[in-house]
């Protein structure tokens, strides 16, 4: 027995978005009754499965994106193009691995304002610097609407999570060695080291700029 | 135990900006924590964020110097080791679970110290014999568990004497006086006077 519920992959952001928060509501749901669960018979079982399915990943977004999608963003962070889904789509990635990171995996990224946030930004001389701008500006992460436990996000954390996302943009794929995760992760951790720097030129697109592409050498 | 550092040799760069780079460095860290367990018997776990703060830390000192080094590559190699060293041995990113036995080797007397300096020579090593085509000798003080007592000592009190007694383990002459910075002439003057590293044949 299939199941009606959309695939979020194949809606558009908005949609996805939308999607991704009910299936966050779902989750603790989901966890509630899996004890019950276990007592129904299979078929019946599965649809209930079906209806509120468990995602891990808390944000729903799916794994990393394919090396062509990473190896684009990092391109386009030097002045190619790229489409607004793909780069929300890398960034959510990146936000949603140093949410997880920080233990807070329930907040919930939009990648619709990711998007946005991309628009912003492919005009911008300094793609990198107004990319960290136009994501304190927009929030493209918080708590989905009705989350009445989740923890509210701090300024600081989101800072540091937004230069974390753009270093790991601005960095060349990673192989066997260093997956994309890890990739991520060791950006959040040198961003962390440089949130000083880059608070104190956040109103100087090209001296931020100039920081973050030092740094993300070192990745 | 450079050859542990065979994860460097994936990239197309030379070990001595390879190293330099996050990535390369975190799996290399790695690779060698494993080869030093399978070595030693010892169990050891890593603190990823922390040595990414050592990483990000003896990077920045590293560049701070770099320009004294123009003229004494050689000789930079081994004091930028010395800061990695300084940088592993503040953060301490490695954790050795406390086993039973003798303590008399220094692997066993100071797991955490002893591969910290295993890895820094080995970083060393890597890049003097691919840079200058030259294989270094290491001190008889690297076996010494008196030096190493010494160490482990000392680094509590000034965490910058680890850069002097890597010098020693490497065979160098240590600065003391002042060993977070480096001074070339200083070097220049030792140079007719100690066993320098040998050429490859």
């Amino acid at each position: 027995m299939s199941s009606s519920y959309p695939n979020p992959r194949a809606l558009t952001l908005p949609l996805r978005d939308l999607v991704r928060g009910v299936r966050q509501h779902a989750g603790p749901a989901a966890s509630i009754v899996s004890h019950a669960l276990e007592a129904l018979p299979g078929p019946l079982r599965h649809v209930v499965e079906d209806i509120t399915p468990f995602d891990p990943k808390g944000a729903g977004l799916s794994g990393p994106p394919s090396p062509a999608a990473v190896a684009g963003a990092a391109a386009a962070m030097q002045g190619a193009d790229m489409s607004a889904t793909e780069m929300a789509g890398c960034a959510g990635f990146a936000i949603s691995v140093l949410l997880a990171e920080a233990e807070q995996p329930d907040l919930l990224v939009s990648e619709t304002i990711l998007a946005m946030c991309w628009h912003d930004a492919e005009t911008a001389p300094h793609r990198a610097a107004a990319m960290v701008q136009a994501m304190i500006k927009r929030a493209p992460y918080g708590v989905a609407p009705g989350m009445m436990n989740a923890p509210r996000p701090d300024e600081t954390l989101a800072l540091r999570v937004y230069i974390g996302a753009v270093l790991w943009l601005l960095t060349e794929p990673g192989d066997a060695n260093t997956p994309e995760e890890e990739l991520v992760r060791i950006a959040g951790w040198l961003g962390a080291g440089s949130l000083d720097a880059c608070q104190a030129a956040l109103h100087d697109p090209a001296a931020l700029e100039a920081i973050l592409r030092d740094v993300a050498e070192r990745i | 135990m450079k050859e542990a550092l065979h994860v460097l040799e994936k990239s197309n760069m030379p070990v001595r900006k390879t190293i330099r780079r996050a990535r390369w460095f975190v799996s290399s860290f790695r690779d060698f924590i494993a080869e030093v367990e399978q070595d030693t018997g010892q169990v050891l776990s890593l603190d990823e964020p922390k040595l990414l703060q050592a990483f990000g830390n003896w990077f920045r000192a590293f560049e701070a110097q770099k320009y004294k080094a123009q003229e004494h590559r050689l000789e930079y190699v081994t004091f930028a080791a010395g800061l990695m060293l300084r940088e592993l041995v503040r953060h301490g990113p490695v954790t050795a679970t406390p086993s039973q036995g003798s303590h008399d080797q220094p692997a066993t007397f100071w797991p955490e110290g002893y591969l910290y300096v295993s890895f820094c020579l080995a970083v060393r090593d890597a890049v003097i014999e691919q840079d200058f085509s030259l294989t270094a000798d290491t001190a008889p003080k690297l076996g010494d568990l008196r030096a190493w007592w010494s160490f482990r000592e000392n680094v509590e009190e000034d965490v910058n004497l680890a850069i002097g007694f890597f010098e020693e383990f490497a065979g160098e002459t240590p600065n003391w006086t002042m060993p977070g910075q480096f001074l070339p002439q200083r070097i220049e003057k030792q140079l007719g006077t100690k066993p320098q590293p040998r050429k490859l044949t």
